[in-house]
């Protein structure tokens, strides 16, 4: 999690009287408020990365993978031994990670997914996930240990300091990654044919298919993207966070709490969610205790699902019987 | 009539406390299997919520019995009330939900509870747990004398008493007109609606049911174990049971108990491989799920299937 | 005509996305009758029959059935006031057989002690012989008798519009509600159907029927209410429908 920094100017400004005391307390409590922003907006950046790719693969096949996390987590691995085994570059880690996410991406869409489509069960991909999931986690336990891998990027040391509040260079690359990338996607989806193909079998699969565009196609693009984008959070995540087969885990329940605020599907709404996600966990870690992160975070989704059960920015599918 | 002298039996087959304690846990699973069958199998709705009632279950029992020094009975059934009362207040929350939200927000209300319990540390002590909880105090049978349940046979016995009037009771429900409703829900909720049956108030209680199972379980889980720690109750577990309900074939209550029993016992037998318990889990859903949807049951009928056509054609 | 209204209702508007599927929608169904109602593709009539069985409410307008005011009364409890309904897209349950699906309307009408749903008594084996009895006799009215084991997935596309109607009638309505019955028919089975039709209506059972099929309609209808775009067209017998300008423009203007 983010560490929870402490205001470099507390005890400053305290002697002039108690107005002018309340104001410079307010004053210092400032650049709290900036620090955790800062940590908020990194972490919401990441979490946006992962909920990406669970919200476009939902956007197009209506079905959840729940190994999606999995796919994180052996982003990260596979960047930590990129650069550990075979001495490769951090950034050049990021871009193994992205291709061995959308590699797993397109293996899980093989296996599993394109199989079962045609049985048409809603639920059964997701089961099918659910125990991919548990496999890979623990096989990943018995290969990888336990033990969490350091997993020290160049940059984690080095820092940028204003307004009373810092950033690492690691925190600031995976903000410019994070959000180049996502930028990226939005005008690839908005711009380019395939992505507005891709848009197109999302809203109503049969009419896309009888335009000529192949959804089976289109689907393992998708699949491979998401998973490839979340590989590569993986690989950002890895410094950040502790590095166990079971990081991925961590990470994915807030995803899903964030897919699910913002509207399966929808990706402006992912992005704001993403965020406002990243912003509570920083602000909760700092004011309130860091145990109570997942209870609030959890709250919130629940909230939100007996309000809007379809989210709250999300776009109305109502259904014709 | 023959199955239940065959589990009557059991404990005397094995010796030794190991082989015993797998019974018993054997039976617990089996427990929160047949109740989440109700669910999934015949309501239809993918409950990940399993470990957050069997922990209320096993924290209410043993709260009440260590801090309040209730008789364990009543503990037992407070546990069980409780359980209940969470899974339907989760239902409540869950009958607006479609299948993928539910299946989230089950989860989400799994990994509250689980936090709860880790974080509130003045009731449950936390990651360190609960010590020295007792096993229900004996019984003074008149013919037969004093049943200390501290002896693991008579422990299970006890369970395995209970996970079969269990069964046979939600046997007989599932072939009521309450099983109609419930099956008629799986298979189309809006057909079901034409018909007079409320989705609502029968999803509720199917999930009471499995909620209130899951809730005993958790109960003679603490009692048995004597120790009460967080982690045992992780979302994991929740997965633990999908596969046992999945891979012994949802829907068909026999399949579950069958699957939790070979899912408790398997990875036993494997012990020389590594604590490879999860890994099984993990790979037979996934298989089950690909090639064998209906699980254990289904490959059953497939067996006979094929006998009886062998016999067919002498 | 001087028969009592059973069905009645009132300006139904309601909006689907940006779409007005039905707009301002009014008519009385009296009893005993066989009310049609009919438009080119499109014209919202299965959105109004959603609407009548409650399974989507309206944003306005009001529904009652027998003096009741429906409101927002949510589908499962009109079946339980006496009105069912079939879908185009046919629901039945299909791992079930079809004698299993026919049971299964007969949910709102059991009589059992609550204790008796776990431990077995004279009340639910009575109930079960009780609705297994009727069971079959509907499916004998709806010829399909032979076919009682049989999985419904596995009878025949005419076969299962008239198990639907059977499982239907096993809720006991005052008013059935048929969403496009005779689609997907061929001529003798519609023949067959209107026969049935034409019985049920004897028999005291009041039908609202969404239909394409013109000759059902004006074979076996007391009154035909024409919709198009949402919107109330016309009503009045089937004569008078069919010599209607407007109707006829309705139909041959658009591509249906």
């Amino acid at each position: 999690m983010a560490p929870s920094v402490p205001s470099p100017l507390v005890g400053e400004g305290q002697s002039e009287g108690v107005s002018a005391r309340r104001a410079s307390s307010v004053l210092s409590f400032l650049p709290v408020l900036l620090q955790q922003s800062i940590n908020g907006v990194v972490l919401g950046s990441l979490y946006v990365l992962v909920a990406l790719g669970l919200t476009l693969i939902y956007g197009v096949l209506l079905q959840i993978n729940f190994a999606h996390a999995d796919i994180v987590t052996l982003g990260a691995f596979a960047a930590y031994f990129f650069i550990h085994s075979l001495g490769g570059g951090y950034l050049s880690s990021i871009a193994v990670a992205f291709l061995v996410g959308g590699a797993l991406g397109w293996l899980l869409n093989a296996a599993i997914f394109a199989p079962l489509r045609e049985r048409g069960d809603e639920l059964r991909p997701l089961i099918a996930t659910i125990g991919v999931s548990v496999l890979i986690e623990n096989l990943a336990l018995a290969w990888f240990g336990p033990v969490p891998y350091a997993f020290d990027s160049p940059y984690s040391g080095q820092v940028i300091r204003f307004a009373g509040a810092f950033i690492t260079i690691q925190s600031l690359l995976v903000v410019v990654v994070a959000s180049a990338t996502i930028a990226a996607l939005y005008l690839f989806m908005h711009a380019t044919y395939v992505g507005k193909a891709l848009r197109a079998v999302a809203q109503d699969r049969e009419t896309a298919g009888l335009m000529g565009i192949d959804p089976n196609r289109l689907i393992m693009l998708t699949f491979v993207i998401a998973s490839a984008l979340a590989g590569m959070g993986g690989a950002m995540l890895g410094p950040i966070l502790v590095l166990t087969p079971f990081a991925g885990a961590s990470v994915i329940v807030k995803a899903f709490a964030i897919v699910i605020i913002g509207g399966f599907g929808n990706m402006e709404g992912t992005i704001i969610a993403g965020l406002f996600v990243g912003l509570i966990e920083s602000f909760t870690t700092q004011f309130l205790d860091p145990g109570l992160i997942d209870i609030v975070v959890f709250g919130l989704l629940l909230a939100t699902l007996a309000i809007r059960p379809t989210g709250l920015i999300a776009e109305r599918r109502e259904e014709n019987v | 009539m023959v199955t239940i002298l065959l589990i009557a039996v059991l404990p005397l087959l094995f010796q030794g406390t190991y082989a015993r304690s797998i019974l018993v846990v054997c039976a617990i699973n089996v427990l929160i299997a047949i109740g989440l069958d109700i669910v999934i199998g015949y309501a239809g709705q993918l409950n990940l919520g399993q470990s957050a009632f069997f922990a209320i279950g096993a924290y209410v029992s043993t709260l009440l019995v260590t801090l309040a020094g209730v008789d364990f009975w009543i503990a037992f059934l407070a546990g069980t009330i409780g359980a209940a009362l969470a899974g339907a207040g989760l239902a409540l929350f869950a009958v607006r939900l479609r299948g993928h939200y539910l299946a989230i927000a089950s989860m989400g209300f799994a990994i509250i509870v689980y936090q709860i319990l880790m974080n509130w540390i003045s009731l449950t002590q936390g990651p360190l747990g609960i010590y020295g909880i007792p096993p229900p105090p004996a019984w003074r049978v008149p013919s037969i004398g004093r049943i200390d349940f501290s002896d693991i046979r008579n422990f299970f016995w006890l369970v395995a008493a209970v996970a079969i009037a269990a069964y046979l009771l939600l046997r007989n429900l599932l072939r009521s007109p309450v099983g109609e409703a419930l099956i008629a829900l799986r298979e189309d909720e809006v057909s079901a609606a034409s018909l007079g049956i409320d989705g609502a108030r029968w999803k509720i209680f199917a999930f009471a049911v499995a909620a209130a199972l899951a809730g005993m379980a958790g109960c003679f889980y603490a009692s048995f174990v004597g120790t009460l720690v967080p982690d045992a109750f992780f979302i994991t577990e929740s997965f633990t049971v999908l596969a046992m309900v999945i891979v012994g074939g949802a829907g068909t209550l026999l399949g579950p108990a069958a699957g939790a029993v070979l899912l408790t016992v398997l990875p036993e037998l494997l012990r020389g491989i590594g604590d490879a318990r999860l890994v099984i889990y993990g790979l037979a859903l996934t298989l089950v799920v690909l090639f064998m949807p209906g699980g254990m049951a289904q490959a059953a009928r497939l067996i006979t299937e094929r006998a009886q056509h062998r016999q067919r054609r002498r | 005509m001087n028969a009592a209204t059973l069905f009645r209702a009132e300006r139904l508007v309601k909006r689907f996305g940006g779409v007005l599927a039905v707009d301002g929608i009014s008519f009385a169904v009296p009893e005993r009758s066989i009310f049609a109602v009919i438009g080119p593709n499109g014209a919202g009539k299965s959105t109004l029959l959603n609407l009548l069985s409650g399974i989507h409410p309206p944003d306005q307008g009001s529904m009652g059935f027998a003096g009741t005011g429906l409101a927002n009364l949510p589908a499962h409890r009109r079946v339980r006031l006496g009105m069912a309904r079939t879908f185009q897209k046919i629901r039945l349950f299909k791992q079930l057989s079809a004698l299993e699906n026919v049971l299964a309307g007969f949910h709102a009408r059991h009589h059992v002690p609550w204790w008796q749903h776990i431990l077995p008594g004279a009340a639910l084996a009575r109930d079960r012989a009780c609705c297994q009895q009727e069971a079959r006799r509907l499916l004998d009215f709806v010829g399909l008798a032979e076919r009682a084991a049989a999985r419904a997935g596995a009878l025949a596309y005419g076969e299962q519009r008239m198990l639907e109607i059977a499982r239907a009638l096993a809720t006991g309505p005052r008013l059935l509600m048929l969403d496009e019955p005779a689609a997907g028919l061929n001529a003798a089975e519609v023949e067959r159907l209107i026969e049935r039709l034409d019985v049920m209506r004897r028999d005291g059972l009041t039908l609202i029927v969404v239909e394409h099929n013109m000759d059902l309609v004006m074979t076996i209808a007391d009154r035909v209410l024409v919709i198009d775009h949402g919107q109330y067209l016309f009503e009045g017998s089937p004569a008078e429908v069919q010599r209607h300008a407007g109707v006829i423009a309705a139909y041959l203007g658009t591509a249906a």
